[in-house]
């Protein structure tokens, strides 16, 4: 769990797939992925690769 | 105008506390508590008229504790901003006494919480914004609220495990404390992660507790049974609901409610003695300490190395063993004010701190979202 900063101009809470939480850190650059889930879809982000400072 | 010492606190107790046992509702810990302020300030149940309560048990709870009393007020206020109403009650209590719209107000709270499962009871609704990521609420939020802060500050996990150290160690001075046992920054570093990085010894307790206070104007304060303990000044603030909303996960709104309060005390944080600050987590006790002044924005951590808020160090912070150590059952507002009114009258025993004239006692409701700060004062305050 953790808050995406997107450059569209706001923020939202959301989870970084595909990693543990140990690999996502305050500042990596991700990029939104749609996930079906049972409840329907759910914004969920990925890492980019790239750290930017923040 | 200014309501600065013009209403005071002539009453105050807690119920029992920590785990009553079945059979208990949180309307008997309200009962239980305001007969014994009541007693405390020498007034009759037929004095109050004017009544404050928030409950997440209690739809309607001004409603239901006034029932459950057999008091009429003729001012009623429910206001609920989390764990800050209580202390929002006493701003709005004052200014309804100074308005002549009450004469003698009662604020009171109760919860069994522990007794029922040991859950924290909420009334908060999920954010469809945040409920798909299900986070801890509202643990998470506040982790997320330490992680932010460690990334920009440096700010370590054994610097809120001193925190968590020094409220154990007040704990150990208040006989009606939770937790008395000794605790270690290790301790805390090994405790249970509950949502990373605050630990299970970084989180408040879950207890069953609840408390009173009364307040009437200064004047008939006086002439009452116990030293007036006065509204100095008082202030509330809040900017976001949800975690997500907050602006800047490092700063709080207590950077508008604590100034607001200081100026109508006139007064300001090198004047504090005793200071109650609301410790849901260690990461709130270590941003309210930055954000009203005892210490610039970041250098919380090393301001509480070296024992500085515990017994014997340079600040005063939560002399009742805080909701870490010694109580917090669900909503811990109304047990800030209690402290510092014990402060102020001196009747703190082994933790009194010599010649307590001015306390802070500062509320935090939501997920860092309401921040309500009040100053209290003895006569030689005013």
């Amino acid at each position: 769990m953790c808050l995406v900063d997107l450059e569209e101009g706001f923020r939202m809470m959301s989870r970084v797939e595909g990693v543990t939480a140990e690999e996502v850190g305050i500042g990596a650059q991700v990029r939104l992925r749609i996930e079906d889930t049972d409840d329907g879809p759910v914004p969920v982000f990925v890492l980019d690769g790239t750290e930017v400072k923040r | 105008m200014s309501l600065r010492g013009r209403v005071a606190v002539v009453g105050a107790a807690e119920s029992e506390l920590g785990e009553v046992g079945p059979g208990w509702t949180p309307l008997d810990l309200i009962g239980q508590s305001t007969l014994r302020a009541l007693e405390d300030a020498g007034l009759r149940k037929s004095d109050v008229d004017g009544l404050f309560s928030a409950s997440p048990y209690y739809h309607m709870p001004t409603l239901s504790v006034g029932e459950y009393l057999g008091i009429r007020p003729r001012y009623t206020d429910a206001s609920t901003t989390g764990g800050s109403s209580f202390v929002s009650h006493l701003l709005h209590a004052a200014a309804a006494i100074d308005a002549g719209l009450c004469e003698v107000a009662l604020i009171t709270y109760g919860s069994t919480q522990r007794s029922d499962g040991g859950r924290l009871v909420s009334g908060s609704e999920p954010s469809p914004y945040e409920a798909p990521y299900r986070p801890r609420y509202p643990v998470s939020m506040y982790a997320l609220a330490a992680s932010r802060h460690m990334h920009q500050y440096g700010t370590t996990r054994e610097q809120l495990a001193e925190i968590a150290v020094a409220a154990r160690g007040w704990a150990k001075l208040n006989p009606k404390a939770y937790s008395r046992d000794d605790l270690t920054v290790e301790d805390v570093l090994k405790s249970q992660m509950v949502s990373s990085p605050l630990s299970v010894r970084d989180c408040c307790l879950v207890t069953d507790g609840g408390g009173a206070v009364i307040l009437t104007a200064a004047e008939r304060a006086r002439s009452l049974r116990k030293p007036p303990v006065y509204l100095l000044g008082a202030g509330e603030a809040h900017w976001h609901r949800n975690i997500s909303q907050m602006p800047d996960l490092t700063v709080t709104a207590a950077t508008e409610s604590g100034p607001r309060a200081y100026e109508m005390a006139r007064t300001g944080p090198s004047e504090v003695d005793v200071a109650m600050l609301y410790d849901a987590f260690t990461i709130t006790t270590l941003m309210f300490l930055e954000d009203l002044g005892f210490c610039g924005k970041g250098e919380g951590g090393p301001f509480v190395e070296g024992g500085r808020i515990a017994p014997g160090g340079g600040l005063a912070v939560n002399t009742s063993g805080g909701g870490l150590s010694y109580n917090h059952p669900g909503m811990y507002g109304l047990l800030l004010i209690l402290e510092a009114v014990r402060q102020l009258r001196g009747e703190c025993e082994g933790r009194q701190i010599k010649d307590a004239e001015v306390a802070l006692v500062h509320g935090n409701g939501g997920v860092f979202s309401s921040q309500v700060t009040a100053v209290l004062g003895s006569e030689a305050a005013l």
